[in-house]
């Protein structure tokens, strides 16, 4: 509340008020100062009852003024200014757990399953991703109905969504869910191999790499020296399992018409190993490291 | 004459204070500008706010069933979840037409009575072909610490940086945990049975 000067020249009340106290106060010390002057006792009990009487009046009058003003202020905030405060707090504190909820929500991609709600269901996004890879994300669409059914989705052809639906879909959505992402994620992973194969390493690769839609039979030929002498090898990669990143059933044969000697065949061998424990890219990093070294060792 | 002459002088005390109180408080007109302001704020508010109330409100409700929907079907529960961006084109990327973010994220929820806190970078370069996206760096923390089996799949998913991993093992983990635990509750329940007859 802001101090406010008597002295300022404001409205009409405020005046009236004080002008109308200090009338009565000028009135009082004039009363007094006549008091003051020598008078018949009688004179003076009067002077000093008819005193009290102006002072009360004069108190009366001032306690009335006092109640009058905390009543109008008390009024004018009840009245608007807490409703008003009220209201905004409460905006701001939905506001915010409005931008807190928005948030989590956004979060919920980096568990690989988000979604939304629906006016028929639900939307649910996958996301993929390979080690520390982001990929693609899918999205499958459903309505809550009995039986549950997915109105549209972005699942490509070739994942058994069908086949995982059946088993699943009916009887436990989140397993449904969890299996499609299983499968989501292998296939995104294997694609991210073989694309990276073929991005990074085509130095190595004395052909075009051969592979299917589903990315889980890869077919091609490299060789370690690529301006050396020996022959390429061939390698094929099954992955049976196409909720795994890794092959199943690797082969990796020699292409010449000699037999190999006892290092190659070694090399063909833990190839092979290779191929099946470590992601296909990976398996190239280390070849392009080793061939490093081996172009070193000729020299020598 | 005392008790007169002493009613007098509280009279003017009173009096005195009384003014005093009158000085003090605003008076009504002078609030009218702060009363104005405050009816101009209503009238903007009634406008714009009343009705942006409730739809908050419903915009709420809505968002919080997606979250509840969510958390069921993941299993996993985050309350709280921040991002930072960090630009770090180059003057030659630009050029290049290249872009790198670096974003830096930071959620923390739990999964039944296990809490997590997750510290991770991810850095996204965009060059004329595509965009490409990548955990850079990744911190977990959680709590209980001493259990050997949840550390063990913590390490290897912060190696390698796999949050995917992490969130479906720390469900079917904690899924396992709670069925063993139902399950032995179970077997201490019927045995106790038996032996109290």
């Amino acid at each position: 509340m802001e101090q406010t000067n008597p002295l300022r020249p404001d409205g009409e009340s405020k005046g009236g008020v004080l002008a109308h106290l200090e009338r009565l106060e000028t009135q009082m010390s004039k009363s007094c100062k006549q008091s003051e002057e020598p008078q018949s006792v009688q004179a003076q009990e009067g002077a000093l009852g008819t005193k009290i009487h102006k002072l009360r009046r004069l108190r009366d009058e001032l306690r009335a003024a006092v109640r009058h003003r905390q009543a109008s202020v008390k009024a004018s905030i009840a009245n608007v200014e807490p409703t008003l405060a009220v209201e905004m707090s409460e905006q701001e504190v939905l506001e915010e757990k409005l931008e807190n909820v928005k948030a989590v929500l956004q979060a919920y991609r980096f568990t690989g399953l988000s979604g939304k709600l629906t006016s028929r269901g639900v939307c649910v996004c996958i996301s993929t991703a390979f080690e520390g890879t982001l990929l693609d994300s899918y999205f499958v669409d459903l309505v809550i109905q009995k039986p549950l059914q997915i109105h549209h989705h972005s699942v490509p052809v070739f994942i058994p969504l069908e086949e995982i639906a059946a088993k699943y879909l009916q009887t436990n959505i989140q397993h449904f869910l969890f299996s499609l992402c299983e499968y989501l994620n292998a296939y995104s992973g294997r694609k991210y191999q073989a694309d990276r194969l073929q991005s990074d390493f085509a130095a190595l690769l004395t052909g075009p790499l051969q592979r299917n839609p589903l990315c889980n039979l890869l077919s091609f030929t490299y060789k370690l020296d690529p301006g050396g002498q020996s022959f390429p090898f061939c390698a094929r990669l099954l992955y049976k399992d196409l909720t795994a990143t890794l092959p199943t059933d690797v082969t990796v044969t020699y292409q010449g018409v000699e037999p190999l000697s006892t290092s190659w065949e070694e090399q063909r061998a833990s190839h092979e190993t290779l191929f099946c424990t470590k992601p296909l890219h990976q398996v190239f990093a280390s070849f392009a490291r080793k061939g490093e070294k081996l172009d070193m060792s000729l020299v020598s | 004459m005392d008790t007169e002459l002493a009613e007098v002088r509280a009279l003017q005390a009173e009096i005195a204070a009384l003014r005093r109180a009158c000085e003090d408080q605003p008076a009504p007109w002078e609030e009218k500008s702060g009363v104005q302001k405050s009816f101009q704020a209503i009238q903007q508010f009634s406008s714009e706010g009343w009705k942006s109330s409730k739809d908050l409100k419903s915009q709420l409700g809505h968002l919080e069933s997606e979250l509840s929907f969510l958390s069921t079907l993941t299993g996993i529960n985050i309350r709280n979840y921040s991002k930072q961006t960090e630009d770090l084109t180059g003057t030659e990327m630009t050029e290049k037409s290249i872009r790198k973010v670096l974003q830096r994220h930071r959620l923390s929820g739990n999964c039944h009575m296990v809490t997590f806190q997750l510290e991770f970078q991810i850095l996204e370069i965009q060059n004329k072909e595509r965009l490409s996206s990548a955990v850079t760096d990744l911190n977990i923390i959680m709590e209980p610490t001493e259990c050997s089996e949840l550390s063990e799949f913590v390490s290897r998913a912060e190696e390698r940086k796999d949050l995917f991993m992490f969130f479906r093992s720390l469900h079917f983990f904690v899924e396992w945990f709670e069925y063993r635990k139902r399950t032995f509750e179970h077997f201490k329940l019927s045995n106790n049975r038996k032996y109290c007859h």
